[in-house]
């Protein structure tokens, strides 16, 4: 496993997660999972920031908490998008990818 | 945006009271991941404990994200504070002396603040309790309430038929009404003919009167359009919701039940709301009647269609987008249109010049009527800033006690900032613990207030009491507030910052004790300020109650012009009762005789007004020799007296004789001026035998009196004079008055003189007292204000001398090896306690310093109180500065005694 930790700032971060949980409910762990297979391996979030972010997203009410039975039968805190996060998603996706194709723009220009 | 606020709320909510779920929550779900990725590097082959440790590893630190995840809470701030108040309990509860101390002082503080602002509030800025109070205008003075004057028209009270005129004519007002007194009534609740005779408290008020001020009955009804039209047409009372309750026990059965007043059934028709006492502030009132009903009520008086009777005071609601002064520019001038119409001549020019003295007076009736406001406002902004240096004393004493026990807690701070703690924490916690002491002591602060405005209305003089709701409302409560807060923010920021001001080497050492440098170290430069700052408010205080005193013993010691403490006034209420005429003037001559028998007595007179009996006559005299500039210098007083009255009240005859009983038949009539009238008119001349007129009254002077007060003991006598007349047609038909000189005690002779006036004139209420309890009773106001203020200054000496003793005792007990060092070299103990108390005398010089100018340039703001004193008072002024240098002296008593004992061994051994 490679260890190419790209440094995210916290706001892609909060992107990351609710893009992760527009499919279905996850606990912490499988966020992580999902979001480092999602980037063909790449992005390995540093999990000191993981939780910290999910306790962030869940007081704006984007994300909502509730206790479940995980896959390997053990208690485990699931995590569902919210409408309000829904619509946050989309928001902050758009503005990423128009941020995004700017920046392109411009490294392209030498 | 509403929902992301009441989520974020909710979890917050969470976080501080589910705090040991949340954290077992966070705890499982760490878990759980680190489970999760230990079973995955399991799966790749590694085994257990290697899998186990490279979870770990790129977990990171567990703590740490814990403590992420904590701040992410958003709660930490409000934890640290809910932290801090349980330690602050904790460690008060340990100390508890130091916490009772402090929580005593600033309860007394705050709660003598609160007492004093809710006083201020309730008379001199609430509104009244009605809607749109900045609508209402008051057409005459707001002081003037009382006062069933005649006379030449002026322009404060009005006629009725004036009132009329001024609502009709003018367009500024949606309405306005009228109110006035109705002077002592005699009612007989229950309709029936006999019963106990009560006075409750009454006004005569035009029909409109609740609606203009927007009022609706509670219970019942109000006056209607109709009632109040015609006289004696509409026998109703409106009655309030105090009287309602208080008399009639709420019962529903009072709404329709007939009351006598003055012999008349008037019906009960409703209640006023709760809370609503009338247009004029904290004089008691029952009930209301409709202004049409004063002829039957008072048939004697004929006031109504009178318009030199000026009894009534006005208040209108302005019209919507009218301002107040459009409203004073049409009233003051269609007002005295108004008057003008119906004098001529020397009324008219009369009229003129009062009007140029005293304008037509149109103000803002929000605040509604009251001439206890005018009586008592003065002294009560007094004593709001004298109970302002209060709180500052005791703000400087407690942070004194809070420096001192930051510098006792010196090493548990410094180690606390050693293993961590910001400085910005530890002053977090320390504010936190003051602000605790300044909360628990608000709350006790508060119900003290409550009781303590009790007592201060309870002491006024119960003939003209105040009635005000003094329950906190919202503006109390938030001065409370606003309070608390400077409280704490005095008494614990600067100890605060003091105490956390280490330099951690140095403290964490032991500290040795260095011979040589003396313990400069342990000073506190700032705890003597604030003692300082103590003194010299005390200083302040003890200025201001000072001259208070001294006004005090003038007002009641000092030269009235006659026999203050040995003449008696008698007052026997005739009106309503069968002493009219000629039996009146029979009864006075009798009354005089009878007394004038009794033993210890000298000398007895009847008189219309005499003194202290409240009212005056004058008019305007032409006297040969003299051409006035104005109308207003043919103005003097006068009195109808009795015959030898000037004997009966004590007072200086200069010039010529006493009114005699030959006076009573004689043409012209024998009159005797005063001073001021003598020098007046007459300047050095000798005015005996000289006349003067009066109304085409001719007058012979037959003797010049010395001034004396006649009512209000502080003003200027007037001129005035005095001529023998028992025609009970004239003057005061409603009572006879007595003015007794006795020999002896007042006191001794005043249960004989009852007994005698009984004899006389049985079944009627009869009044008989000291001339020295009257003026009492008028200066209570004087006595109340200068009461509270001793009770502050022995307040605040009281904790000046805690500052001080504070001070000086730390201060000494540092200095003990240097005491010890001196003993051992041969000081005497007397010595060493000289040096004590020279230490505390040098602080309280200083404050005596600070105080006496400060004090001076203070007491230009009372000088409105004094009387019979100026501002620079050397005999209180000079017991003051003794009083605070005999507080150092006691303050440093203790510390001066333990110093002279110190064995030069002990102290050197204390290393």
């Amino acid at each position: 496993m490679s260890d190419d930790r790209l440094d995210l700032p916290q706001g892609t971060l909060d992107l990351l997660i609710l893009k992760a949980l527009t499919l279905e409910p996850m606990h912490g762990w499988g966020i992580s999972e999902r979001i480092h297979q999602a980037s063909r391996a790449t992005l390995q979030i540093p999990q000191g920031s993981l939780y910290p972010a999910l306790h962030r997203l869940e007081r704006r009410g984007w994300i909502r908490a509730s206790w479940g039975t995980s896959d390997n039968n053990r208690r485990a805190k699931y995590y569902e998008l919210t409408r309000a996060g829904r619509k946050q998603c989309e928001a902050e996706a758009q503005d990423w990818e128009r941020l995004a194709a700017a920046v392109a723009l411009v490294l392209r220009i030498s | 945006m509403l929902s992301h606020a009441l989520s974020d709320i909710r979890y917050r909510l969470r976080a501080v009271f589910a705090r040991t779920t949340v954290e077992q929550e966070l705890d499982d779900e760490l878990r759980f991941h680190l489970e999760r990725e230990t079973e995955k590097y399991e799966r790749q082959g590694m085994p257990h404990e290697a899998a186990l440790r490279r979870a770990r590893v790129a977990f990171g630190g567990v703590e740490q994200m814990k403590e992420a995840s904590r701040d992410m809470r958003g709660v930490a701030g409000l934890q640290s504070v809910i932290r801090d108040l349980r330690y602050a309990v904790r460690s008060l509860t340990r100390r508890p002396a130091f916490a009772v101390t402090v929580i005593a002082t600033l309860t007394l503080g705050i709660g003598a603040n609160t007492a004093i602002f809710t006083l201020v509030d309730a008379l001199l800025l609430r509104p009244l309790p009605v809607p749109h109070p900045e609508q209402l205008v008051i057409v005459s003075d707001p002081a003037a309430v009382n006062w069933n004057g005649n006379g030449p028209p002026v322009t404060d009270y009005v006629s009725f038929l004036l009132y009329r005129d001024v609502r009709a004519r003018n367009t500024v007002f949606t309405d306005m009404y009228a109110n006035g007194d109705t002077g002592e009534l005699d009612v007989t609740v229950g309709g029936a003919q006999e019963g106990t005779v009560e006075h409750p408290h009454a006004r005569f008020v035009t029909g409109n009167v609740f609606t203009v001020l927007g009022i609706h009955a509670y219970a019942g009804r109000t006056f209607t359009a109709q009632e109040d039209q015609s006289p004696s047409d509409d026998p109703v009372a409106v009655i309030t919701y105090d009287y309602w309750r208080r008399r009639f026990s709420g019962s529903r059965a009072a709404i329709g039940s007939i009351m006598r007043v003055n012999g008349v059934p008037v019906t009960i028709i409703g209640v006023a709301p709760p809370g609503f006492e009338g247009d004029i502030v904290g004089q008691p009132l029952d009930l209301w009647l409709p202004m049409m009903m004063e002829p039957a009520i008072r048939p004697a008086m004929k006031v109504l269609e009178d318009r030199e009777w000026s009894w009534l005071v006005m208040m209108g609601r302005l019209k919507p987008g009218v301002t107040l002064a459009q409203a004073r520019a049409e009233v003051s001038a269609l007002e005295p249109n108004a008057i003008r119409e119906h004098l001529v001549g020397r009324s008219l020019s009369q009229f003129e010049e009062n009007l140029k003295e005293t304008p037509v007076r149109v103000v803002s009736g929000a605040r509604g009527f009251s001439d206890r406001r005018a009586e008592y406002g003065r002294a009560l902004w007094v004593l709001l800033a004298a109970v302002g240096l209060v709180i500052l004393v005791v703000c400087a004493n407690v942070s004194s006690l809070m420096l001192a026990r930051t510098v006792a807690r010196g090493r548990e701070l410094t180690v606390r900032m050693a293993l961590g703690a910001g400085r910005g924490r530890l002053l977090q916690q320390l504010l936190v613990e003051s602000g605790l002491l300044a909360l628990v002591s608000s709350l006790l602060g508060v119900f003290c207030a409550a009781w303590a405005t009790r007592v201060l209305l309870a002491s006024v003089r119960p003939s003209s009491p105040i009635a005000i709701d003094t329950t906190p409302n919202i503006r109390v409560l938030a001065f409370t507030a606003a309070i608390t807060l400077a409280c704490t923010v005095l008494c614990g920021l600067l100890p605060a910052l003091r105490g956390t001001r280490v330099d951690l080497g140095t403290s964490l050492r032991m500290q040795g004790r260095n011979l040589m440098g003396g313990t400069r170290a342990g000073r506190i430069p700032f705890g003597r300020v604030l003692v300082i700052a103590q003194l010299t408010l005390s200083m302040l205080l003890l200025i201001g109650g000072g001259l208070l005193v001294r006004s005090m013993q003038q007002l009641l010691h000092g030269n009235l012009g006659m026999d203050r403490d040995h003449v008696v006034t008698v007052r026997v209420r005739t009106v309503r009762s069968q002493y009219v005429g000629a039996r009146l003037a029979q009864l006075r001559l009798d009354l005089a005789e009878r007394v004038r028998r009794l033993p210890g007595v000298e000398a007895a007179a009847f008189a219309d007004h005499g003194e202290f009996g409240g009212g005056n006559s004058g008019g305007y005299v032409d006297v040969p020799g003299f051409v006035p500039n104005a109308d207003a210098e043919r103005r003097v007083a006068l009195d109808r007296v009795g015959p030898q009255f000037f004997r009966a009240i004590g007072a200086r005859l200069l010039l010529g004789r006493d009114i005699e009983a030959s006076d009573l038949e004689s043409a012209p009539r024998a009159a005797v001026i005063n001073e001021t009238m003598a020098r007046r008119y007459f300047g050095a001349r000798n005015p005996l035998g000289s006349p003067f007129t009066l109304d085409s009254v001719v007058f012979t002077i037959v003797g010049v009196v010395g001034d004396f007060q006649g009512s209000d003991v502080r003003e200027k006598p007037d001129p005035e004079f005095y001529y023998a007349s028992n025609d009970p047609s004239q003057g005061d038909a409603g009572q006879a008055k007595l003015f007794v000189h006795v020999r002896v005690e007042p006191a001794d002779v005043v249960g004989p003189i009852r007994r005698v006036v009984e004899g006389v004139a049985p079944n009627l209420p009869i009044a008989v007292d000291p001339v020295n309890d009257l003026v009492r009773g008028s200066v209570s106001e004087d006595m109340l204000l200068m009461q509270v203020t001793m009770f502050f200054c022995v307040l605040t000496l009281g904790l000046a001398t805690l500052g001080l003793y504070g001070v000086t005792a730390y201060a000494s007990s540092q200095r003990t090896s240097e005491f010890g060092l001196r003993a051992a070299l041969g000081a005497e103990p007397r010595d060493v306690a000289r040096m004590v108390v020279e230490e505390a005398l040098r602080v309280a010089i200083v404050g005596v310093g600070m105080g006496v100018p400060a004090g001076l340039a203070a007491t230009r703001l009372i000088r409105a109180q004094l009387y019979g004193v100026g501002t620079i008072d050397v005999p209180s002024l000079s017991i003051a500065i003794g009083v605070l240098v005999t507080t150092a002296l006691v303050a440093s008593y203790l510390p001066a005694r333990r110093a002279a004992r110190v064995a030069p061994l002990e102290a050197l051994r204390l290393e």
